[in-house]
């Protein structure tokens, strides 16, 4: 019993030695250190999960102007439509780092609020922000998402400009096949479906999604090729019946096609159900 | 006096041990069973305003719709042709532009309830509006059944919601 007592004190002083050592290391930190010590807890944790929320409060206890917290706590509030919350933390993720963090307040504008005018403002303060750098909020060009945006509010003078100067592999490495997709959409709503049909070539021959070939059979229809116009139809319902679907598990993409788009489209065209 | 020394011992450990930084598991479009109620979003049951026989399959692991894709037909645009044909007074004040949202369960049945409704306006700021709530609740089940969240054979509980873009008081949008 009194090796117990001895045991059991001796766990508890070096508990409490470790205990006052660690506050008062703690306390020795930066505002900054401190934030970063409470934010790095978040890992292993879910999205959404009360304690993660909890360790980034805490981040921003200890710093308010840790702007990474902001906008990490913004997350799962703006998926889970509580907007309110989350336009609130992100606006200030926004305020500290306005070149870090405008691309991202873009993209839910553009996406998931289709807030256009509140996106297009967005990305024009970053571009002017970078002068001599081409961005990528988000992953995507920035004058891909530009021209989204104003193609989206039906401006199709910008968004061609926009979606123009995205088609441009050396400046990106890349350019993504729905700059082809959105140019062919906006020429199809100015009656230029020749022209339309180039851009849906083009964007089939980078990634041959379903979508596409759909748009590009409607361009056919329009100049009267009906043999190519249906082959094309079956050829997306093939891309999409094997998985070929633009698709994101957020939100509906801009020019999203469903199957019973296909099939009304058949049934007018092609004479098929 | 053994046992109050136990007790913080024990306090202690617990909290060294769950202070520690667990490894990454984030990737957020797969359900995870985190085995509460309580989250980012949570709809508490609500005597009032909620179904005491709605079913759910597990309540303590209710899923976000971007983990397990529940559906409404073929989706979204499904969702938007039952707004726009709904014989439903949609009644925004003329001087509303914003968003209203509204939140609900989707069961692994495919049945709704604990329908919530939220307003933010132009500049995303809560705000209230006076919405007849029983319309909205009763707009929302009669959209029917749902295809529940479903992933990798097992049916889930999910969060949905809906967005409803306001101008002038007139319907702009339909995000869902």
């Amino acid at each position: 019993m009194r090796t117990l007592r001895i045991i059991l004190f001796s766990l508890f002083g070096l508990l409490a030695l470790v205990s006052l050592v660690a506050f008062g290391y703690y306390r020795s930190m930066e505002p900054r250190e401190r934030a970063e010590f409470w934010y790095q807890y978040r890992k292993g944790r879910l999205q959404g999960d009360t304690q993660r929320q909890w360790f980034m409060g805490q981040a921003i206890k200890a710093d308010p102007t840790f702007a990474q917290a902001y906008m990490q706590k913004s997350i799962a509030h703006t998926k889970r439509g509580d907007f309110a919350t989350g336009m609130l933390l992100l606006n200030q993720a926004v305020d500290l780092e306005p070149v870090t963090y405008l691309g991202y307040r873009g993209y839910v504008k553009l996406y998931m609020l289709h807030d256009y005018k509140g996106a297009l403002a967005d990305y024009h303060r970053l571009d002017s922000l970078t002068p001599s750098f081409r961005d990528a909020p988000w992953s995507e060009d920035i004058y891909h998402v530009i021209g989204l945006a104003y193609m989206q509010l039906g401006d199709d003078a910008n968004a061609m400009k926009y979606l123009d100067l995205a088609d441009d592999p050396e400046a990106m490495g890349w350019v993504d096949d729905q700059v082809y997709l959105y140019r062919g959409m906006v020429q199809v709503r100015q009656g230029n479906y020749a022209v339309a049909i180039t851009e849906f070539k083009k964007s089939i021959e980078a990634n041959h999604f379903s979508d596409q070939y759909f748009h590009l059979a409607q361009a056919y229809f329009q100049v009267d090729s009906l043999p190519q116009g249906c082959t094309m139809l079956a050829e997306g319902q093939a891309q999409m019946a094997a998985g070929y679907v633009r698709s994101n598990a957020y939100y509906e993409l801009p020019g999203q096609v469903y199957s019973s788009d296909f099939q009304e489209l058949a049934a007018k065209y092609c004479g098929k159900e | 006096m053994y046992q109050r020394i136990l007790s913080l011992l024990s306090l202690s450990f617990f909290a060294l041990v769950w202070s520690f930084p667990e490894v990454g598991i984030a990737q957020n479009t797969v359900p995870h069973m985190i085995n509460t109620k309580e989250k980012v979003g949570w709809i508490a049951f609500d005597p009032d305003l909620d179904d005491a026989t709605f079913f759910l399959c597990d309540e303590y692991n209710i899923q976000e719709y971007y983990q397990v894709n529940p559906r409404y037909g073929e989706g979204s645009k499904d969702l938007r042709a039952y707004f726009e044909s709904a014989d439903f007074a949609w009644n925004f004040p003329d001087t509303f532009s914003g968003l209203l949202t509204v939140r609900f369960v989707i069961n692994c049945q495919g049945e709704t309830d604990r329908i919530r409704l939220t307003a933010v306006d132009a500049e995303y700021r809560s705000i209230d509006l006076p919405l007849d709530r029983e319309a909205w609740k009763d707009l929302i089940k009669g959209m029917g059944p749902w295809v529940p969240g479903l992933v990798g054979g097992q049916r889930y509980d999910c969060y949905k919601h809906i967005v409803f873009r306001v101008k002038n008081g007139q319907l702009t949008d339909i995000i869902g």
